[in-house]
């Protein structure tokens, strides 16, 4: 993906900000190997996505239906669990979900120790972001948020 | 690999349909938005002549595929446990595409 490609994916996202602004950062380079819900779950091995294909990982036990309660779930599985805020928290990382029209999960994305946001934008690069700097039609808005402990956010 | 080159009349229309694929679905992570994208439904919908062309970009350029390998030749010969490895599945479906005489 050149340079005006990613822009392209950027200039879907408005409230990103100007490259260069210090609004956001690239993190990586483009790669299919994984996307934003497995970035969101710490891995780069696979994707994850509930399709009806069964084309995507999705935990076992888990309805495999793009809802918000079964997104809950799949993050459950790997000890997260609802809170009310996604302020940072000592003690504690946060992912946040994000969804479209009919409260479809389209996105998620995971909080770093500095209290900013690390998501992967489908194939292409991962960034560095606040909350609301991917909102828009692509990813929807962030709407719940989920929470679990690790000592490395003290 | 095959060593005819493929009717260029479907090879064009599937190289439009993927380059309209690619540009509707830039940065989408929801695969069922992805795989339902008009252009990747048509591209499902040209049947075996798209597979030659289909496991091509698998092999160059990666790619969300694995839908329409599924739909079109009603098979699936990727494990349950290798699901969401795009690598590996790609592996799996050109060994199979081999098999096939699809490659």
């Amino acid at each position: 993906m050149d340079l005006i490609e990613e822009f392209a994916v950027i200039l879907e996202l408005p409230n990103l900000g100007v490259p260069g602004s210090g609004s956001f950062r690239k993190t990586s380079d483009r790669t299919p190997a994984y996307n934003c819900i497995a970035w969101a779950a710490g891995e780069t091995h696979r994707r994850w996505w509930p399709d009806q294909m069964k084309t995507g990982y999705w935990p076992k036990g888990i309805p495999r239906e793009s809802t918000l309660a079964a997104f809950v779930q799949a993050f459950g599985t790997l000890g997260y669990e609802p809170c009310d805020k996604p302020k940072l928290e000592a003690g504690f990382e946060k992912v946040a979900i994000y969804v479209g029209e009919g409260d479809k999960p389209k996105h998620a994305a995971r909080q770093l120790p500095n209290g900013r946001w690390a998501s992967k934008l489908g194939d292409e690069i991962d960034i560095e972001h606040d909350l609301n700097g991917v909102e828009g039609t692509i990813y929807g808005k962030a709407v719940r948020f989920l929470k679990r402990k690790n000592e490395v956010f003290g | 690999m095959s060593t005819s080159e493929p009717d260029p009349l479907p090879l064009q229309k599937f190289e439009e349909l993927r380059a309209e694929w690619k540009r509707g679905t830039l940065g989408e992570s929801d695969l069922d938005a992805i795989c339902m994208h008009p252009a990747y439904q048509q591209i499902i919908g040209m049947g075996e002549h798209a597979l030659p062309f289909i496991c091509r970009e698998m092999n160059e350029h990666s790619g969300d595929w694995f839908w329409a390998l599924k739909a079109i030749t009603g098979d699936d010969p990727v494990l349950e446990e290798d699901r969401g490895q795009v690598k590996r599945m790609a592996e799996v479906w050109l060994s199979w595409a081999k098999d096939h005489g699809f490659d």
